[in-house]
């Protein structure tokens, strides 16, 4: 290809643009195993859409099931895009040119289905800037038959009610089935007439079509009715694959030229955790616990591996030391592909010494440190929160990793979680020094190389969680628990990182956030907010002056704890939990730590 | 630890090939829809390319062992190329063709080995370190002023030309004239010109195409700039450059 082919881009992108963005290789395309497809021949052009760059996208395993699942289907193209970087965003208003795929180059608002996964809540302004850039109105309102239809899933589908006024259909659970349901309604049905048209999606199960509910409020700002219409269901259920092991794997994976956040083979060994976590959405919302058989993995990990050429498989799940036949499948990975310089690795582990022993036999590349998630420094709030783990497991588990090489440990910690006190807060410190302490002396002659990573955390009180009810901790105790742990944990072998309070008190918000919301979002996306998510992006003065124009209050969502009789903005969403159920968790929380804040 | 238990034993010195492993240079091309991704990034992509093509490359030793891949100087981002190189150590012998043709089957449109040929073991180290110099030919769309042929001309002539290179933090002081061999106006009308420059590239400093153009008068940030790599050689050593390994 020589000068003025321009791959199929506008030669002013091509020349003028990409030459001075940051990383430009964001927006180019054509990597190995991407699937570029004849438009004309097809009845359907979907665009998978991810609110955030193209490194954390492409790392996203639902994403690439759902690219190559659609793109089997003769009558349909799946194409890929991703937030572009302000910089990108600048040139592309500067120049009026719009948001296109990577594929084919075609602007957003050309596709009858434009469909983004929600992976967090302070990537939300993102997703109303793709559809602006796109061509695409932001207000499902103001949208006619010649735009896509524009659905939405994923983790923050649970609770989509801050996004209702942008986006016409969510879809709520695995994604596998539901897909090809609505590829197929959407095709049957044509964008011809648009009402009908979602009608005719929110009769698939697991499909929410938030316009077809009416909200009422009462005068205290408490959701006071949610009221179906045109047909729609009063609940809508989750959907949920049951046979993990026949679940559709992508195995033609697109290798990105990019280094992404996740540059290797994932293997879904697991779907769902059973521990019971009470902080933990996904353990309820993932349910029930599914898993694939060693031999499948086994197969999807050799066809994947000669496909792409990685040198690396990580078994993921919530916890993939609980997968009943680990040792078995690492070991027999590592016996087909060892010769070939492949890597295991096992992103989540459990605490404990199996969990480190197994991880010593299968990781051949010795990362510096390993990750735990004790979540809380003492029995009692453990228990509250019902994480079944103790410090003796956290510290046969870190002498087991230091007596094998590992010469550091990352840790993860919540602060301000329900019923949580000073003395909770500064017994994270006292265990990480103790940790220090015990580490120094496991190492011996390495002590010096020794290092404790602990990553603190506000908690996000979670919809579908037996802590929805409780209240998030206001700023000054967070502050307060954030010196405590401080003033306790010194020494230069421990690095404290912190997710900033405000960060959190966003995402709680709008984790447990309503329909009047959205016109938050719409003013702080506005106002020029982008990439809320990235630490260097987020500007909190900008969503408070949002607040304050649209006379909502973040505290009323994420500080005030809720009755269990009070009605909540995503009741009519299901996900297979009773409320009976939620209640019995929450009132053993209370049991086991006195009353919730 | 496991892996070292499958290796076994050490082999005894004796069935250890006293020669040293066969290597296979290759110069390869890369393209306009590749010309955004970075030098890192391209290697990347090309390792993976070996490990589908089932190269016997040889790897390092060690926890994390690396494919046994070497390449002459970074090309920058937004340059297309048709002289980049590379040099695979095997494992075991294979014929360059071989090489060739496995490895582009696997490399995704925009990269392409050209040619590819044996490094004889004799030459000892295959220094693509050597290589220290960069043809490129730069066409530009935009405001060409009048007098760019003179530029080159004074460019050449003059025993210094000291440019100033920003990053976001510090600014340094540069002698391009010394980085520069050959500047050379092929063509040129008011809002077009081809020029085509010799130039010093590799870990110990080289010239940036865009910085030859700017010392020509001309206003990058005004015009549309296609560069492209001719050539990349050694100007000393007889024994690295790439073409003289061919006999070229």
């Amino acid at each position: 290809m020589r000068r003025g082919e321009c791959c199929g881009r506008d030669p002013a992108l091509w020349y003028d643009v990409l030459p001075r963005v940051t990383r430009p290789g964001r927006y180019t395309n054509r990597e190995w195993n991407a699937i570029h497809k004849e438009h004309a021949g097809v009845r359907l052009r979907v665009a998978l859409a991810y609110p955030d760059t193209y490194e954390l996208g492409m790392s996203h395993l639902g994403l690439r099931i759902l690219y190559h699942l659609l793109n089997e289907r003769d009558d349909t193209v799946a194409e890929r895009v991703y937030a572009p970087w302000t910089d990108m965003e600048e040139a592309l208003r500067a120049r009026g040119l719009l948001l296109t795929t990577l594929e084919s180059a075609t602007p957003l608002r050309a596709f009858d289905i434009v469909g983004f996964t929600l992976p967090y809540e302070l990537l939300y302004t993102n997703v109303l800037n793709m559809l602006d850039l796109g061509g695409i109105p932001v207000l499902a309102a103001e949208r006619t038959t010649d735009d896509p239809v524009v659905i939405a899933g994923g983790p923050c589908a649970c609770n989509p009610e801050p996004l209702t006024d942008f986006i016409d259909a969510f879809v709520l659970g695995d994604g596998e089935e539901v897909i090809g349901e609505i590829a197929e309604a959407v095709m049957e049905t044509g964008r011809g007439d648009r009402q009908h048209l979602l009608q005719r999606l929110s009769e698939i199960e697991g499909v929410y079509v938030p316009g077809f509910y009416d909200v009422t409020y009462a005068p205290d700002g408490i959701v006071a009715e949610i009221t179906a219409r045109d047909n729609a269901p009063t609940s809508v259920r989750s959907r949920v694959v049951a046979d993990l092991d026949r679940a559709y794997y992508p195995t033609q994976q697109i290798v990105p030229y990019l280094e992404t956040v996740h540059d290797r083979v994932t293997l879904e060994v697991m779907r769902g955790c059973a521990r019971g976590c009470r902080f933990c959405q996904a353990g309820v919302t993932y349910r029930p616990v599914r898993k694939r058989s060693v031999d499948t993995l086994l197969e999807q990990a050799r066809r994947t591996l000669a496909a792409t050429g990685h040198d690396e498989v990580s078994l993921m799940a919530f916890s993939s030391a609980d997968y009943p036949d680990i040792e078995e499948l690492a070991e027999r990975l590592i016996d087909e592909h060892g010769d070939k310089r492949v890597n295991v690795s096992l992103p989540s582990l459990r605490m404990d010494t199996f969990s480190v022993r197994l991880a010593e036999r299968v990781q051949r590349v010795r990362r510096a440190t390993l990750t735990f998630a004790p979540e809380a420094a003492t029995a009692r709030l453990r228990e509250v929160i019902n994480k079944q783990a103790t410090d003796e497991d956290l510290f046969a588990a870190a002498s087991a990793a230091f007596q094998s090489g590992w010469n550091g440990l990352k840790l993860y910690f919540m602060i301000g979680l329900p019923t949580e006190t000073d003395d909770d807060a500064a017994a994270i410190g006292d265990l990480l020094r103790r940790l220090v302490a015990f580490g120094r002396r496991e190492l011996g002659t390495r002590r010096g190389r020794l290092r404790i990573n602990a990553s603190v955390t506000p908690f996000v009180p979670k919809p579908h969680t037996p802590f929805q009810w409780t209240a998030q901790a206001s700023t000054e105790d967070l502050d307060r628990h954030r010196r405590l742990i401080c003033g306790e944990a010194t020494g230069k072998a421990i690095h404290l990182s912190w997710r900033s309070p405000e960060q959190s008190l966003l995402e709680a918000t709008f984790a447990l956030g309503d329909r009047r919301l959205g016109t938050v979002v719409g003013a702080a996306w506005e106002a020029g907010a982008r990439f809320d998510a990235w630490d260097e992006m987020f500007d909190f003065q900008r969503w408070k002056q949002a607040f304050a124009a649209c006379g909502l209050d973040p505290s009323f969502y994420a500080h005030r704890a809720r009755g269990l009789d009070e009605r909540l903005p995503w009741d009519h969403l299901s996900y297979g939990q009773s409320k009976e159920w939620l209640t019995r968790e929450i009132e053993r929380a209370r049991g086991a730590g006195g009353e919730v804040a | 630890m496991r892996h070292q238990m499958r290796c076994g034993p050490a082999k005894p010195a004796a069935v250890r090939p006293a020669a040293r492993s066969p290597r296979v240079a290759c110069r390869f091309s890369r393209e306009e829809q590749l010309k955004f991704i970075s030098h890192l990034d391209i290697i990347r992509t090309i390792e993976r390319a070996i490990r589908r093509a089932a190269v016997p490359v040889a790897y390092t030793q060690g926890h994390n062992p690396r494919a046994k891949l070497s390449f002459a100087s970074a090309l920058g981002i937004g340059v297309t190329s048709e002289a980049e190189l590379m040099v695979i150590e095997l494992d075991h012998i294979l014929p360059p063709d071989e090489v060739k043709q496995r490895v582009n089957e696997q490399v995704p449109a925009g990269l392409e080995v050209i040619e590819a040929w044996a490094v004889p073991a004799y030459r000892g180290r295959y220094r693509l370190g050597d290589i220290d110099t960069a043809e490129y030919e730069m066409e530009v769309a935009g405001p060409i002023p009048e007098f760019v042929e003179d530029s080159a001309g004074q460019l050449i002539a003059s025993p210094t030309y000291v440019i100033t290179r920003e990053t976001d933090k510090t600014s340094k002081q540069v002698d391009l004239r010394s980085l520069v061999s050959r500047v050379e106006v092929v063509e040129h009308g008011p809002d077009h010109a081809v020029v085509r420059a010799t130039a010093r590239t590799g870990s110990q400093g080289g010239a940036r195409p865009d910085e030859i153009l700017q010392a020509l008068g001309i206003d990058l940030d005004r015009c549309q700039v296609s560069v492209h790599r001719t050539a990349l050689r050694a100007s000393g050593g007889v024994r690295a450059a790439a073409r003289t390994a061919k006999g070229q």
